[in-house]
């Protein structure tokens, strides 16, 4: 399992927000992808709405996957592919360092997977005395720099030129550069020789099709394709949920998977991939294994309220267009998953009450709903997250965040049915917050309960004289 | 051995009760649904399937324009030849104009295929220092053949291939795998060049998705093992944005459509 630091969202929102460099690649990768994104789905032939179709194409395979999952694996095998269902993260590690161990395994490679992070895979077999390289440009960046990865497609958006140059000089021991070509190059290089070596390729799954018997796995770099291609074996990871009914599903689903993550017509490379290679091939894995996930999976799947998240594609839309994602970044999310669709999942898939700050730190502005491409409805699932932290959920096992909350909820209720007592409440305010410090008018700190109204913000004082009295002065002047 | 069709070693049967008891579906050995999976023929079949094969001239280079004009978006050169053995003057005229990335001796490993064996390559390279690989290959490669492949691979600064379709709306090269067409000749050299058919290029993913499914044609071969998508040269933008090509695939694709 990935290290959970959703705990720390405060303290490394902050942190976030006081870094400049990390502020200006934020805003620069938002600037640049949002719009771009938006403008995408505009010059689409059938129009934005081809995402309300998506969503139902999601919808009908995710209430179908018991049907859809069984007849994947079936058509992997009959081409001599090997599936393994794996309950959770501990069950995906095991099978996967089991293999690498039949078969001798020192060193592999990997093209970037979200679900291969979740499970802590590379963890697992660097304990193990397995070499691991990332290989998608981004991920290898902050592999070398010992970080983890800030954004779903662009995982070292967070790290400016002159530090990657200055990590390549000490870790590959090229001569100092910052320029872009020179230092894909460089990686380029120093990568290929893994490629060639390595005795297993492991890679994701963008979106798996149940008629074919197929995986696919989409890049830019051709990355992917190097590590499934070239090495001895291949093994991919899917959560349960990527998974299409049929073929023609992946029409629109491509369309506008390539147009939510990088507003482009279609991704660089998509590979099919249904099986080892077969005896008339040149090339391709002598062995196909083929990893399905739950690990938590399943019981977003039973609750109605929440199974929409399953459809999500992991384009990163959405977090081109978060201002919260856009301020605090995505090591702030403390696990994988990051930015709208994190704030859903991670909880869930974590724990409601560890990670509540994560969806508490959402402005449910909407901005979301509108660029994901199959439409999930987030802000309603971050609504609904809030609830249950507010109320406590027995299904989750929730308890409330805040109990003393509802005590003060419950003492507004009160004040808010009775005329007198608000009056009374409002002048007893006006008259106490004549002690509490100011800034430039404004109130800077209540004290006690209170506190936390003007911990990161300023508050406008109660006015002297109410809106019902001004009226009432007004209406009998005239 | 790892645990293959065995059921309960695999994990499956308690997964898949897992996700039926979460989708409030009884549980038990459900028949799959073919219901769920194919799509009955759409009624307009046979005449969508004309249409596409049908496609005259003017149609064709319309598509070949609107390809041209995708492609240069993505950085991949395409340039219409009138026949083959123009086709291979061109490539051979790359050839001795693009240096090698990684070594200083010229390379070039190609596809067996008829439609490259049209670029008559072997005499136009005759009298030049270029060694030129194909990856013909017996019926059942075993592994010394099919590492001598793979030296030759290695060693190859220009993969040719050709491609089942061309997409004109995303300018994506379709390719099957099979033998005689390793994946990897497309993939490891520093310049990938593909040579196709004016009347390969079809309109749209979803021209090509349909075809898949429903030409009898293609239904036959299906999918492969392996079907590949590859629409422009490698990529990235990793760093700060900024776009480089050639990351870890070719740095430089050109296409070369025989209109003839
Ligand atoms: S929720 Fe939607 S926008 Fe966000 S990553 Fe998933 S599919 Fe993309």
């Amino acid at each position: 399992m990935a290290e959970i630091k959703t705990e720390y969202y405060k303290q490394n929102a902050v942190k976030a927000i006081g870094d400049p460099i990390l502020q200006n690649a934020l805003s620069n990768v938002q600037n640049r992808l949002g719009p771009a994104t938006a403008l995408c789905y505009q010059k689409l032939a059938e129009g934005p709405d081809l995402r309300l179709k998506a969503h139902k194409i999601r919808e009908f395979a995710v209430n179908n996957l018991d049907i859809l999952l069984p007849v994947l694996a079936q058509k992997i095998r009959d081409r001599g592919g090997k599936v393994f269902f794996a309950r959770n993260a501990e069950a995906a590690t095991a099978y996967c360092l089991e293999v690498a161990r039949e078969n001798r395994i020192k060193m592999v490679v990997k093209g970037k997977s979200m679900v291969t992070e979740e499970i802590g895979l590379n963890q697992v077999l660097e304990a193990n005395g397995i070499e691991v390289n990332e290989t998608d440009l981004g991920e290898y960046i902050i592999q070398l720099a010992g970080e983890s990865p800030s954004h779903i497609i662009a995982p070292a958006i967070h790290k400016t030129r002159k530090e990657i140059g200055r990590l390549f000089t000490e870790k590959l021991g090229i001569p100092y550069s910052e320029d872009p070509p020179v230092l894909t190059q460089a990686a380029r290089k120093f990568l290929r020789e893994k490629f060639l070596k390595a005795g297993m390729g492991l890679s994701g799954c963008n979106m798996a099709c149940a008629e074919t018997g197929h995986i696919t796995t989409v890049s830019n770099e051709g990355n992917i394709r190097m590590s499934t291609t070239l090495p001895k074996i291949h093994m991919a990871f899917m959560g349960m949920e990527r998974v299409t009914a049929r073929l023609e599903d992946h029409d629109v689903l491509f369309r506008l998977l390539s147009r939510g993550a990088a507003a482009q017509n279609m991704a660089g490379y998509v590979s099919y991939i249904g099986g080892p290679r077969t005896p008339d091939q040149l090339d391709g894995p002598d062995q196909f294994h083929l990893v399905i996930l739950d690990n938590g999976r399943s019981r977003i799947l039973a609750d109605p309220e929440f199974r929409e998240a399953l459809f999500c594609i992991r384009c990163a839309a959405c977090l081109n267009v978060c201002p919260a994602y856009g301020k605090i970044g995505g090591h702030s999310y403390g696990y994988p998953y990051s930015g709208p669709i994190g704030a859903v999942i991670t909880p869930l898939l974590t724990g409601i009450n560890r990670a509540k700050d994560l969806f508490l730190g959402e402005p449910l502005c909407g901005a979301c709903k509108k660029a994901c491409p199959v439409d999930i409805d987030l802000p309603r699932m971050l609504l609904a997250l809030r609830a249950k932290a507010a109320y406590g959920d027995h299904q989750w096992a929730v308890t409330r965040v805040n109990p003393r909350e509802k005590f003060l909820f419950e003492i507004f209720s009160i004040l808010i049915r009775n005329r007198k007592l608000y009056d009374l409440a409002m002048k007893a305010g006006v008259f106490f917050q004549k002690w509490l410090p100011r800034k430039q008018g404004m109130i800077s700190h209540i004290p006690f309960v209170f506190k936390g109204w003007t911990q990161s913000r300023d508050i406008k004082p109660l006015a002297r004289t109410n809106f019902l009295t001004l009226w009432k002065n007004r209406n009998q002047k005239s | 051995m790892m645990p293959s069709g065995n059921q309960k070693k695999t994990g499956e049967h308690e997964f898949i009760t897992n996700i039926q008891k979460a989708l409030g579906r009884p549980s038990g050995s459900v028949l799959p649904d073919q219901s769920v999976l194919t799509q009955a023929p759409p009624p307009d079949l046979e005449h969508r399937l004309s249409l596409y094969c049908s496609r005259n001239r003017q149609d064709q280079t319309k598509l070949l324009d609107l390809f041209m004009e995708q492609a240069a978006l993505v950085n991949m050169k395409v340039i219409p030849v009138e026949t083959g053995s123009l086709a291979g003057s061109a490539v051979r005229e790359l050839i001795l104009k693009t240096e090698p990335e990684w070594g200083i001796e010229k390379s070039v490993i190609a596809w067996q295929d008829p439609l490259i064996e049209q670029l008559g390559l072997k005499e136009q390279l005759a009298s030049d220092n270029v060694a030129l690989f194909i990856t013909q290959s017996s019926p059942a490669p075993g592994l010394e053949e099919r590492e001598e492949k793979r030296r030759h691979l290695l060693e190859s600064y220009i993969g040719i291939t050709t491609a089942d379709f061309c997409v004109a709306e995303s300018a994506t090269l379709v390719m099957r795998s099979g033998p005689g067409r390793p994946r990897a000749v497309s993939l490891v050299p520093s310049v990938h060049v593909a040579v196709i058919k004016m009347d390969q290029i079809i309109q749209s993913l979803s021209e090509l998705y349909f075809r898949l499914k429903f030409d009898p044609k293609e239904k036959e071969q299906g999918l492969t093992n392996c079907m590949t998508f590859i629409s422009g040269p490698s990529k990235t933008a990793d760093i700060e944005l900024v776009m480089v090509h050639g990351a870890h695939g070719p740095r430089q694709m050109i296409v070369y459509v025989i209109t003839g």
